[in-house]
């Protein structure tokens, strides 16, 4: 908790100021991420909540440095990492603060682990990269890790391969090494969508306690609305690569103003609503989301929305203020 | 007659082979004796996480996998010692629809030529009658009768789940087994799909027997819900017995473990302990109680020496457990 006195709270942890990454392909430009805007503070959660191919995953890979090469060098935008520009940082810059203040979480940790590796040679690789400790003293550190995350027998799964360990312990794994720096941001893309339902509540609690432990900020990037509501408090929707409404956990799930919310909101069966209250239909979003290289024009929602009208076609609308920390692109 | 299909302690373990002369040393006990029945026009959900068997259920009762032991009894034959001649004519009224939609169709075939072969094969009908019947299906699954002159590369996931469906309603099936139907879906398609297939429920009179690992979605389809726990169904009720009194303590961790999408929900939640254990080895007696927690509680020999047998507890309620 000492760490809350070295910083100024006034200014965000982290600022993102109109990123824009587009992807040149062979068939045209793809604006994976297209203008957007957000901060995180000290000790929040904030979710990022979108369908496939709305731009999450690039926004996170984005904002850590990771984008390709030739991708890099057109990313438009800032990313303010308490006022520092992680976009023109140089690499050598970056990789310090990469892994150490700025930590990410896979998706797929059969994927994100080096399978010729064992667990203990990539996670005492961080402690002797980041914190220069001798091998000896980092593997001590590593079992500790491994005992963080509630992993038992640690010292025996850090002679383990990556295939050895189950799909729950491998996101176990990747968690302990994405924390060894005690990151202050912590990026968890789709950190349980691999994972059985009672391994992802497994997982979702420790998060939940180790950043009560360790005082990281987090970024919720997720598909699943639950996740969202259980373990943020702010919420960002995105859709095409735009943020189309983003406000605090309740303002999102209790007054989503923009359809594309309001639409993903009655899209999902929720647990014990039909056994409670009946049967009820669901609201299906007609059409698919339209190829990227081909956008509709004026609001990228319009062919899919229910209230569309003419200005829908004609002008893309602005992210407006409707609440205190309430913002909806919408003209309706 | 009433009940469709039943199916008596079915049992399909895989021999695991090893050495020069493939000996076999061991078993996975993928599926470990299930009973059930499922009645014309009852929609059933088999619930369970990944490798408690559920997939394998719904293949060793097509038969598309040989049961090791057990029976499963369809509109009262037993079509599990059937041969592969007479399992074909069973085979029409008994279809199913899989997970993935990119690997389940043939990329090499047209739409048209994929839903209407199960038509071919069956000889059901000649080439014109055909191809009407395949614009109809077309039609009936919300895709444009144009479509079938595309291939399947060019279909969005939910396009491509709405052509295997209409391959399985081709021969105007009685049941129709879902595999994961929804779960490669984005969420604005999946609610495409889940009323897709209860429309087609209602208009052809199927009887569905949904897989999935989706609580909310089997509550939201099914009538009655089985719950599997490594091999074995742990609790099987009619499906608002199961989401608002579910007895196992299973069926309530598992119930538990689903993230609301409501802010305001502040539940209890059951956290399990450790993981599923392997099905080459599951545990003695009751599988559950590695994980259990009544089994602490009270402290009893029963669950690790005896296997809890289902019984019906309440109405049509069944619970494998002994302390329920």
């Amino acid at each position: 908790m000492e760490m809350i006195n070295t910083h100024d709270l006034e200014t965000p942890l982290l600022e993102v100021k109109d990123l824009k990454t587009y992807l040149p392909t062979v068939d045209g430009v793809v604006k994976a991420v297209d203008g957007v805007d957000f901060s995180l503070g000290y000790f929040e959660s904030l979710g990022i909540a979108g369908e496939s191919g709305c731009g999450k995953t690039m926004l996170a890979l984005s904002i850590m440095g990771l984008v390709p090469f030739f991708t890099k060098r057109t990313l438009q935008g800032e990313v303010l990492f308490k006022g520092k520009d992680l976009l023109k940082s140089e690499d050598k810059e970056l990789s310090e603060i990469r892994g150490n203040q700025i930590a990410m979480i896979f998706q797929e940790p059969m994927i994100s682990l080096n399978p010729i590796l064992t667990i203990g040679t990539q996670i005492s690789e961080i402690f002797i990269r980041h914190e220069g400790l001798d091998q000896t003293s980092a593997n001590r550190r590593s079992a500790e890790m491994l005992e963080l995350v509630k992993i038992p027998s640690a010292r025996k799964i850090l002679g383990q391969y990556p295939h050895q360990l189950s799909g729950g312990m491998r996101q176990r794994v990747m968690i302990a090494m994405a924390l060894v720096c005690k990151p202050e941001i912590l990026i968890a893309d789709e950190p349980t969508t691999a994972l059985d339902s009672t391994i992802q509540a497994q997982i979702l609690e420790l998060i939940k306690d180790l950043q009560k432990q360790v005082g990281t900020s987090i970024i919720f990037i997720t598909h699943n609305l639950g996740i969202i509501a259980e373990s943020t408090n702010r919420v960002m929707v995105m859709y095409l690569g735009k943020a189309v409404e983003m406000g605090s956990v309740f303002d999102i799930f209790d007054h989503p103003m923009h359809p594309y919310t309001q639409a993903l909101l009655n899209a999902v069966p929720k647990l014990g609503m039909r056994s409670k209250l009946g049967k009820k239909r669901l609201e299906e979003i007609m059409g698919a989301v339209p190829n990227p290289l081909n956008l509709p024009p004026g609001c990228k929602f319009h062919p899919r929305c229910p209230r569309t009208n003419k200005m829908c076609e004609e002008g893309e609308p602005e992210l407006q203020r409707i609440g205190d920390h309430h913002f909806v692109r919408c003209w309706v | 007659m009433d009940e469709l299909l039943k199916v008596a302690d079915l049992r399909t373990h895989f021999p695991i082979k090893k050495g020069l002369f493939a000996r076999t040393v061991g078993f996975v006990y993928a599926l470990d004796g299930i009973s059930f029945t499922l009645r014309e026009r009852e929609i059933l959900g088999l619930v369970g996480e990944s490798g408690c068997g559920k997939t394998t259920a719904g293949l060793s009762i097509l038969n598309l996998i040989k049961p090791t032991s057990g029976k499963v009894y369809f509109e009262g034959q037993d079509i599990s010692a059937m041969n592969q001649k007479q399992m074909k004519e069973i085979r029409r009224k008994l279809q199913i629809i899989f997970q993935d939609p990119y690997s389940s169709l043939n990329p090499k075939l047209k739409v048209k030529d994929i839903i209407g072969e199960p038509l071919v094969i069956y000889n059901a009908c000649n080439r014109k009658e055909r191809e009407e019947l395949v614009a109809y299906l077309l039609e009936k699954v919300g895709l444009l009768p144009e479509y079938g002159h595309r291939y399947p590369h060019e279909f969005s996931g939910g396009q491509r789940q709405r052509v295997g469906i209409a391959r399985a309603l081709a021969l105007r099936p009685k049941l129709i087994i879902a595999d994961e139907p929804v779960s490669a879906l984005d969420v604005s398609i999946q609610a495409q799909i889940i009323n897709l297939l209860e429309n087609l429920q209602q208009e052809f009179n199927l009887s569905l027997l949904i897989i999935s690992h989706d609580l909310s979605v089997i509550e939201h389809v099914c009538d009655k819900v089985a719950v599997m726990y490594l091999g074995k169904i742990v609790e099987m009720a009619p499906f608002k017995a199961i989401f608002t009194s579910p007895l196992h303590p299973y069926t309530q961790a598992l119930l538990s473990a689903i993230p609301i999408p409501d802010p305001h929900s502040k539940k209890e939640r059951i956290l399990l302990k450790g993981e599923v254990p392997s099905p080459i080895n599951p545990p003695s007696g009751c599988h559950f109680h590695t994980r259990c927690d009544l089994k602490k509680d009270v402290c009893t020999d029963v669950c690790t020496k005896d296997d809890p047998p289902l019984r019906d507890v309440q109405n049509n309620h069944f619970v494998a457990c002994h302390m329920v």
